[in-house]
């Protein structure tokens, strides 16, 4: 009993290890996704609960697998359309302040995009990941990636246009 | 050069959100905390949906829960609907909130039934007002035949601005092994309709999973010269604390319906490349019961739409 407490221990301190490795991208990437408010705690949630079920040990990519389970707690953080709305706005207002440059049309149509599409368009300009790359960070296909982006810059295109 | 001004502006926006994320947190080794989301699994409720784009489609969705009965939703509502209702049949329950008409095929739909929202909703999305105006009865035969007993229909009411109706009626049918009967969702445009069907279940519902597992999604082409909307929602089959349906695009639009009689339908006539993001029902204080997504559906809806 006392040598399974030991193990775990163990496991837990590398999967920390891990976890500091690739903490700031992981926190970036959930800024992007949910706004810099929220992005603590669903880091947080998620890679907790990570450790505590499979552990980040041993995986091929522990990156990829962080993104991941931060990008299922974004969605679920999604479901509320009340909830939904006061994010996009505090997520809107965060990029705004930080760069005026950035139009408030475009932070706003960002804001409304689904957090799928958000981390397509992140992982495409800050970690200028290719979509086949986009696609193994977050397991999904290709060809989803490619729609995601191409709708987003469509969905923008349109407010620029306007 | 506007793609070059939306590169531009994306990088900005990737730059900004990087600056302003915050350190990493310190992970505890408790449980993850609670963000005040409540997760579908445990609200007790659910709800069918079809989504039918085209003509004349059925749709027999064959699944029927049979898991132990749930709870009823509290959500900060008080004594529901369905709790005082209990078990009754659906459509029992849909024929006792609906009235006569001076044609015996046709009733219509009783709106008081429907709980009214308390919270204000207006910021939420676009509302789709469903009215109950001028009842028609179905101008098609939705299931084919010439002798089917289907009567009668009840009219659910017309979407304002659109030329879609929702019918809702009950087949009962031999003749394609219907052993139970079935409660249908028609939908009337001036060109067709559809038609989605499944297992007639209690007033009250049953199984949250069924949320996700009873999904059916639909897609039919669209006839030359045919006028209909791009796409057409309806909601059969909605718990009856159900005060707003909420449909939110991939494209950030968001549409919002008070059912009537435990159904709505919501009429998208201009839906681009925009995919359903996800639906949800709220009561009357505006809490949850439940919530579903759709972009994985819909992106496999596509991609068959695609191949074919």
């Amino acid at each position: 009993m006392v040598g399974m407490s030991i193990n775990k221990d163990v496991a837990l301190e590398s999967d920390r290890q891990l976890y500091e490795r690739h903490g700031r991208a992981v926190i970036r990437f959930a800024s992007s996704l949910v706004g810099p408010s929220d992005a603590s705690d669903v880091v947080h949630d998620a890679i907790t609960a990570m450790i505590a079920s499979r552990g980040l040990v041993g995986a091929e990519d522990p990156k990829a697998l962080m993104y991941r389970a931060v990008l299922a707690r974004a969605r679920t953080m999604q479901r509320s359309a009340i909830r939904r709305r006061r994010r996009e706005h505090r997520y809107a207002e965060s990029i705004m302040t930080a760069d005026p440059e950035v139009m408030p049309e475009v932070a706003e149509a960002v804001a409304r995009l689904s957090p799928q599409q958000r981390a397509c368009v992140f992982l495409t300009y800050w970690e200028d990941m290719t979509p086949l790359q986009i696609a193994d960070h977050l397991s999904i296909a290709e060809g989803t990636v490619k729609h995601h982006l191409a709708r987003a810059r469509k969905h923008l295109r349109e407010v620029l246009d306007d | 050069m506007i793609d070059h001004k939306i590169d531009e502006q994306l990088k900005r926006l990737s730059r900004a959100i990087a600056d302003t994320s915050p350190e990493p947190p310190t992970l505890t080794t408790e449980s993850p905390r609670r963000t005040g989301f409540r997760p579908v699994r445990a609200v007790g409720w659910g709800f069918s949906i079809a989504l039918v784009i085209g003509l004349a489609t059925v749709l027999v969705a064959t699944q029927w829960p049979t898991g132990p009965k749930e709870p009823t939703a509290s959500a900060g509502a008080g004594e529901t609907t369905a709790a005082r209702v209990g078990d009754q049949s659906r459509w029992d329950w849909i024929m006792e909130h609906s009235a006569p008409t001076a044609n015996q095929d046709l009733r219509v739909a009783d709106p008081s039934a429907t709980p009214v929202p308390n919270f204000d909703y207006a910021d939420l999305g676009v509302e789709q007002h469903l009215i109950g105006a001028d009842p028609v009865a179905l101008a098609f035969n939705p299931m084919g035949g010439d002798d089917t007993p289907l009567l009668p229909f009840v009219y659910v009411g017309k979407v304002a601005d659109t030329e879609a109706s929702a019918y809702l009626f009950r087949a009962n049918d031999d003749r394609i092994s219907i052993t139970r009967s079935l409660l249908c969702f028609a939908v009337a445009v001036p060109d067709g309709g559809s038609v989605g069907c499944e297992h007639e279940r209690p007033a009250e519902s049953i199984d949250p999973d069924y949320i996700i597992s009873g999904t059916s999604l639909q897609h039919a082409g669209t006839p030359p010269g045919v006028s209909i909307p791009d796409l057409i929602v309806n909601f059969a089959q909605l718990p009856l604390d159900t005060a707003l349906v909420v449909l939110s695009l991939d494209d950030g639009r968001t549409f919002v319906q008070r059912p009537v009689i435990g159904s709505a339908l919501i009429v998208i006539d201009d839906l681009g490349n925009a995919g359903i993001d996800y639906a949800e029902l709220l009561d009357t204080s505006g809490q949850v019961i439940a919530h579903e997504d759709f972009q994985a559906a819909w992106e496999h809806l596509e991609e068959d739409s695609i191949q074919d």
